[in-house]
């Protein structure tokens, strides 16, 4: 799904030539990276708002951190960001 | 279909990477010539690493092998104990600088003189003006060097910072010979014939990095040993790169910890876990995310669109680097839903620089569209 789209979008760049194709796929790039620190920092945000830092517990499953994207994370992405804020209890599994 | 991936035989087992960082430095092994004769030489010849002061050379004759930083200073030194006889071999006369010209440093002036052309810099080394303030060539032995910072260029030798070494010589304390060439019992030979017996030598003459053993079968180090790889790496070796293995003319501090500070960021945002490991040698990046990186993994695809990765040692393309990504994503070595999106996109770039070399024709689409489908398009 995400294959095709990443493909189709710079698909359509073609016409105008190699740099536009360039362009746009370097742009899909940093998008990526743009949506998942603002996945962790409003992720990150939510939980220290809803849960005392200490008392966090954090469990997941499946790798979705950077190394499914192209950088920082989607759900591992919000721990990441929590690091920010301090060591957090965390648990994976895979 | 392969990827690069490097093997590297350390001390704690085989590892494998993508990426291979070499920060293991330029002078880590001490580098005495192997002159004829050493064998038979008796009196004590030491590397400069193991020079401590005059003392041990008390009332000697002292040959101080070299005309680097090293050899002048050491020489120097010497020379100022007054009771040492001093003589020193050189085979290319150095560019001799003032440490300082009214209390300006030259070390920053090294440095703002990184990116200058040749042209520029030759002739503020060997300026009339300074030879006057240095006249100790060539009555003394030491010929001018023409172009200093050519001569920087080609052997990697840094200019010689005046620390009392040309009061030296200048008052007759240092006597300059000609290269060695040869040693014989209690002899040395110099390039002219003439022969010495000093009590005891100390070979000033450098160090090697030591990577000859790694990098010398891979045909990846100059005449000096030193990498032909830096830290952007090339397209000889895709994945591998070396940080502060060189020889700059404004000083190996200066540049390394900006560029190591970069590499260590690349890394950090590479690896998403534990999957750094090093040993005494190399540091280590296992980096899976090979086509769909941040920006280190777009230096390393860039690299691939000239000469890619899949370029074999013995040369020829084993495949196509559109094929290789699908290749990729169908192992899964490429996975997760974003990732599989950039991997999408940089695919159209890949095929379009493929039809950039190739020459554009209607395969280029479909090759587009073989990425989309995740299975390798039709060969022409």
């Amino acid at each position: 799904m995400n294959l095709a789209r990443g493909v189709d979008r710079v698909m359509a760049r073609l016409p105008e030539g190699p740099t536009a194709v360039k362009d746009e796929a370097l742009r899909v790039l940093a998008e990526d990276g743009e949506v998942n620190r603002t996945i962790g920092a409003t992720g990150a945000q939510l939980l220290t708002d809803l849960v005392d830092i200490d008392r966090l517990r954090i469990y997941t499953h499946c790798n979705a951190g950077a190394l499914a994207c192209v950088e920082w994370g989607t759900a591992l992405g919000v721990v990441h960001s929590l690091s920010a804020f301090g060591p957090t209890g965390l648990g994976i599994r895979r | 279909m392969t990827m690069t991936v490097w093997t590297l035989s350390t001390s704690d087992g085989p590892l494998r990477a993508q990426r291979v960082v070499l920060a293991t430095g330029a002078c880590t092994k001490t580098r005495i010539p192997n002159w004829s004769g050493r064998d038979t030489f008796k009196p004590p010849l030491i590397h400069s690493s193991q020079y401590r002061n005059p003392s041990a050379y008390r009332g000697q004759r002292v040959l101080v092998v070299g005309a680097g930083n090293s050899a002048a200073e050491i020489a120097a030194d010497l020379a100022e104990a007054r009771d040492v006889t001093v003589e020193m071999a050189v085979r290319t006369p150095p560019t001799i600088l003032r440490r300082d010209t009214h209390g300006v440093p030259t070390q920053p002036v090294g440095i703002a003189l990184r990116y200058a052309p040749p042209a520029i810099v030759n002739p503020l080394g060997s300026r009339p003006a300074s030879h006057r303030r240095f006249p100790i060539c060539p009555v003394y032995g030491l010929s001018r060097p023409k172009a200093p910072y050519s001569q920087f260029q080609r052997t990697g030798t840094v200019p010689v910072l005046d620390h009392g070494f040309v009061a030296a010589v200048r008052s007759g304390a240092i006597t300059i010979r000609t290269a060695v060439m040869a040693l014989d019992g209690r002899d040395v030979i110099h390039a002219d014939g003439f022969a010495i017996l000093p009590d005891a030598v100390v070979a000033a003459t450098g160090y090697t990095s030591g990577l000859n053993p790694i990098l010398g079968p891979l045909g990846l180090l100059d005449d000096r040993d030193l990498p032909t790889i830096g830290s952007r790496g090339g397209p000889e070796a895709v994945g591998l790169y070396t940080v502060g293995i060189s020889i700059p003319l404004s000083g190996l501090l200066e540049r390394s910890p900006s560029t190591s500070a970069a590499w260590l960021r690349a890394i950090a945002r590479l690896t998403a876990g534990p999957t750094m490991g090093h040993d005494g040698h190399a540091l280590v990046t296992e980096d899976r995310r090979y086509w769909c990186g941040a920006s280190t993994g777009w230096m390393t695809m860039s690299s691939c669109s000239i000469r890619p990765a899949c370029l074999g040692r013995s040369g020829g393309w084993r495949s196509r680097p559109v094929d290789e990504l699908v290749d990729a994503i169908r192992r899964l070595a490429v996975r997760g839903a974003p990732l599989l999106g950039a991997a999408g996109a940089l695919g159209v770039l890949l095929a379009v620089q493929e039809a950039k070399q190739a020459g554009w024709d209607d395969s280029t689409a479909a090759r587009c569209r073989s990425a989309a489908a995740g299975r390798p398009g039709r060969r022409r």
